[in-house]
């Protein structure tokens, strides 16, 4: 069996439950109101925008926190399920209030976005036996993909959930 | 109009029996199967399965019956409207208004009903003693409380998708139709003013627009069943074909602890297996066949439908 790519727990799944439930995550009914829910919380506007393609190779999303604003980055090439789920990791990461990453700073797609004291984050999609990141910032990636997923859960509603949840 | 009558009857049985396990999981769905059950008794009340005269003779042979048929068919109107009603809030005063306005409504009408002078079980017993106020009273009230009824239904859908909520919409304004359209000639009756023939033209109306109205409601009550059940089987293949995918490759699908599945398991299921097998395919440690990969996509097409889409309020 392959190992998940993620790192896991009780501890980050807890964590996760409490941040979901103290930020009222479960409220925004479509990722709009999500962006904005996540720019309250920052105290900075969220922009998303599709950008990179497959010469990021295992980098699906990126993060670029700049002082005054917080830039999310996807994969145009990506399905939309798919990238839908990448910039909910990163929007984990904002709420998180999770610090950037030295190692991707340094890699050649990211360079160019670093300006002005700008943090950089990205969800690479390497499996943990080949990654070279610390302890603590794979607890930070598990901690961003774990709510990212309870994101996407809140996030899956049947088109008519309220009539099915009377009629249904 | 005997064959309306029955078919109404018909479709509210199948949507009881049909709902009956939802209605026994989701306390949300209860209201609503409440109102299919009680409005089928309300259709059996008008002879066309059980000879009226056999229903009417069991409560003592005075067109009591008509009194329970009234009874039943505003509660079960009332119900589906608040089925609708809670989808906008679980407990707010405008629900508990309601309640004042179906118990104003039954006294009403079963007040005037006491005063009607009334002979042996007839099926157009109101028409028979159009004579008497009373029974222009009671009827009158009745049906100007469906029709209120049909009217705050059609209102409490109105900022919702018509696509999904015609039938609703449609169905009310035909009941409303149909009960302006009695009250109007029962007055004319009472004031005779017009010859038989012409009477009986307007009485025959109300049958046509009633029952296709609630034969309407029904449907759409229906139809969410209806899909409800074709995404839920769409949804159990969809992770039974991506579940032989992650166990062919031997992925271990990373699934979120305990939370929030607004759109219940099945699709959070679904979803955490496809952003499992996209990270798998990106990392390069899993190579999807081209059949693999339609089923992929099929899946994804699926759930993606459901994603932020909920519906507007």
């Amino acid at each position: 069996m392959t190992e998940s790519m993620w790192k896991g727990g009780h501890d980050i799944a807890d964590r996760c439950a409490r941040i979901f439930e103290d930020n009222g995550l479960g409220g925004p009914r479509n990722m709009e109101e999500l962006v904005t829910r996540v720019s309250n919380i920052s105290g900075k506007p969220v922009m998303i925008e599709p950008l990179g393609d497959e010469r990021w190779e295992t980098i699906t999303a990126l993060w670029v926190s700049y002082p005054a604003s917080d830039l999310v980055l996807v994969r145009a090439t990506d399905t939309h399920l798919y990238r839908t789920h990448c910039i909910l990791h990163e929007l984990a990461h904002i709420i998180y209030r999770h610090p950037g990453c030295s190692d991707l700073a340094s890699a050649e797609v990211v360079q160019s976005l670093i300006s002005d004291g700008a943090t950089v984050r990205g969800r690479v999609v390497n499996p943990q036996a080949v990654r070279v990141a610390s302890e603590r910032s794979e607890t930070i990636e598990g901690e961003a993909e774990n709510l990212a997923r309870l994101l996407g859960r809140s996030l899956l509603r049947p088109r008519y959930a309220a009539g099915e949840k009377s009629f249904g | 109009m005997v064959t309306l009558q029955t078919v109404a009857f018909a479709v509210l049985c199948l949507v009881a029996v049909l709902r009956v396990g939802s209605a026994r999981s989701n306390p949300h769905a209860r209201m609503s199967w409440l109102a299919s059950v009680v409005g089928a008794l309300a259709l059996l009340t008008l002879g066309s399965v059980i000879p009226l005269g056999v229903l009417d003779g069991a409560l003592g042979g005075t067109n009591l019956i008509y009194l329970v048929q009234n009874l039943l068919a505003t509660t079960a109107f009332w119900l589906v409207l608040q089925a609708a009603a809670s989808q906008e809030s679980e407990d707010t005063p405008h629900s508990r208004r309601r309640y004042w306005v179906l118990g104003v409504i039954l006294v009403a009408f079963s007040v005037a009903f006491l005063f009607i002078d009334r002979g042996p079980t007839s099926p157009t017993f109101i028409h028979d003693n159009v004579d008497q106020l009373a029974a222009v009273l009671c009827a009158s009230i009745y049906l100007a409380g469906i029709g209120g009824i049909s009217l705050q239904l059609m209102l409490a859908v109105r900022r919702r998708r018509l696509v999904a909520y015609w039938p609703f919409v449609v169905g009310g304004a035909l009941a409303i139709v149909a009960c302006i359209n009695e009250i109007v000639w029962l007055f004319i009756a009472h004031a005779h003013a017009v010859d038989a023939r012409t009477q009986a033209l307007g009485y025959a109306l109300f049958d046509p627009f009633f029952y296709l109205g609630v034969i309407l409601i029904v449907a759409g009550i229906l139809s969410f069943t209806v899909r409800k059940w074709n995404r839920e089987t769409q949804m159990t293949l969809a992770i039974r074909q991506l579940s032989r995918i992650t166990q062919r490759a031997g992925l271990t699908s990373a699934t979120a602890e305990d939370g929030p599945a607004t759109g219940g398991p099945q699709l959070s299921v679904a979803y955490d297996l496809l952003i499992s097998i996209h990270d798998e395919t990106v990392a390069g440690r899993v190579q999807l066949t081209a059949r693999e990969r339609r089923v992929l996509s099929r899946a994804e097409a699926l759930v993606t439908r459901e994603l932020g889409m909920a519906e507007a309020r």
